[in-house]
């Protein structure tokens, strides 16, 4: 029997991170998403999450089928994320909201590729945004460098970067990994960071990484230092991994950071990033 | 004497600590014996910190500590570029040479 699962409307409840897309070896051999019902806006992290499921599910050997939306515009926008490969990804070229497309990450060579196309279009093709092309360049510098290293798995990372007019002009990051996760990552050097959600507060903090090298751990930090000499209104970071969902916001150089136990475990890491326009 | 290395050949935009290391250990190796290293970034428009760190700061360090036998002076870059790079050197507490 098919497994099947009917997306609704989903493409931005939540920040993206709403629908569930399980990646388990328990499914049937063939796989439906229905995404029929999906609306505008999709959001980066929706994105992700499900081109991260097809292509898990495919190199695991199953057939996903994933049914395109019917709202006109939603297809548009679902194509040019290159959600599903197997839909126009070829003829797509991105759209005016679509940065970057969903992009599979497997060497440092793509993270600086795809780091140098956000910058690009940011600044040369999108007027209203480019102030905040600085701030764009680091964060997929860095986050997907940390993918890249300490997210190591055969999928490699994926990155999406969108344009968004409501409710406020911005643009908005997400990656996703299915490597070993910053809670575990950070706890073979502090492994008494126990709390999934405290051990990733700690790991945005100056300094603290898990690799033993004194001069690493600086990655995050940077991110917002691009963030804050941008001009920029406010800056959001949502990091879910393992059990833990941490969320940072820098309003007008105020910061306020805050910790949940997550709804669900989510292997990997998963970050949504959103630099908002004055 | 002095080796001036210009990094726009690279592209526009520099980024990822492993491709900083790589240029890295490809300078410690053409500049040995030079006295200076002149690090051009002329035309370059941003840099990452990872990068910067490993290649300008972590350079930067090891000629202050004498691990390599020149000096690192940086040149041509836009002030957003100039901020990385001073950040980076501050974080590890290295100096660059003056530049010329």
């Amino acid at each position: 029997m098919d497994w099947v699962r009917r997306v609704g409307a989903a493409g931005a409840s939540d920040g993206g991170w709403k629908g569930d897309f399980p990646l388990s070896h328990e499914l049937p051999d063939q796989l439906i998403v229905d995404c029929g019902a999906l609306r505008l806006p999709i959001l980066p992290m929706f994105a992700v999450r499900l081109r991260v499921f097809v292509e898990w599910h495919r190199c695991e050997g199953r057939q996903v089928e994933i049914l395109a939306p019917e709202d006109r515009g939603a297809m548009e926008v679902f194509r040019q994320l290159a959600i599903d490969p197997r839909i126009g990804h070829e003829e797509s070229q991105g759209g005016e909201d679509t940065i970057l497309p969903v992009t599979g990450l497997t060497d440092h060579n793509a993270v600086e590729t795809a780091a140098e196309r956000t910058r690009e279009i940011l600044e040369y093709q999108l007027p209203d945004v480019s102030p905040l092309g600085q701030a764009a360049f680091m964060a997929v510098a860095e986050l997907c460098d940390n993918a890249i290293d300490h997210g190591r798995n055969p999928l490699g990372a994926f990155v999406a970067v969108c344009r968004l007019a409501e409710p406020r002009r911005q643009v908005s990051l997400a990656i996703g990994d299915l490597g070993i996760g910053i809670p575990e990552h950070i706890r073979q050097r502090y492994p008494e960071w126990t709390d999934d959600g405290y051990a990733i507060a700690h790991a945005t903090q100056e300094h603290v990484t898990g690799t033993g090298d004194r001069h690493r751990g600086i990655g995050f930090s940077e991110v917002f230092e691009a963030a804050l000499t941008s001009s920029l209104h406010a800056a959001r970071m949502c990091i879910h991994s393992a059990s833990g969902f941490f969320r940072l916001q820098v309003v007008q150089e105020q910061r306020k950071q805050d910790v949940f136990p997550a709804a669900s475990f989510r292997r990997g890491t998963w970050i949504t990033y959103d630099l908002v326009s004055v | 004497m002095a080796y001036r290395y210009a990094l726009a050949e690279h592209g526009l935009t520099l980024a990822t600590r492993p491709f900083g290391r790589e240029l890295r250990d490809d300078l410690v190796e053409r500049a040995a014996g030079e006295g200076r290293l002149e690090l051009d970034f002329s035309g370059v428009l941003s840099v990452s910190h990872s990068f910067v760190d490993e290649l300008v700061a972590r350079l930067a360090q090891e000629s202050q500590a004498g691990a390599v036998d020149f000096e690192v002076a940086v040149l041509g870059t836009t002030s957003e570029v100039d901020a990385v790079i001073r950040r980076a050197l501050g974080r590890r507490e290295a100096q660059l040479a003056q530049a010329a």
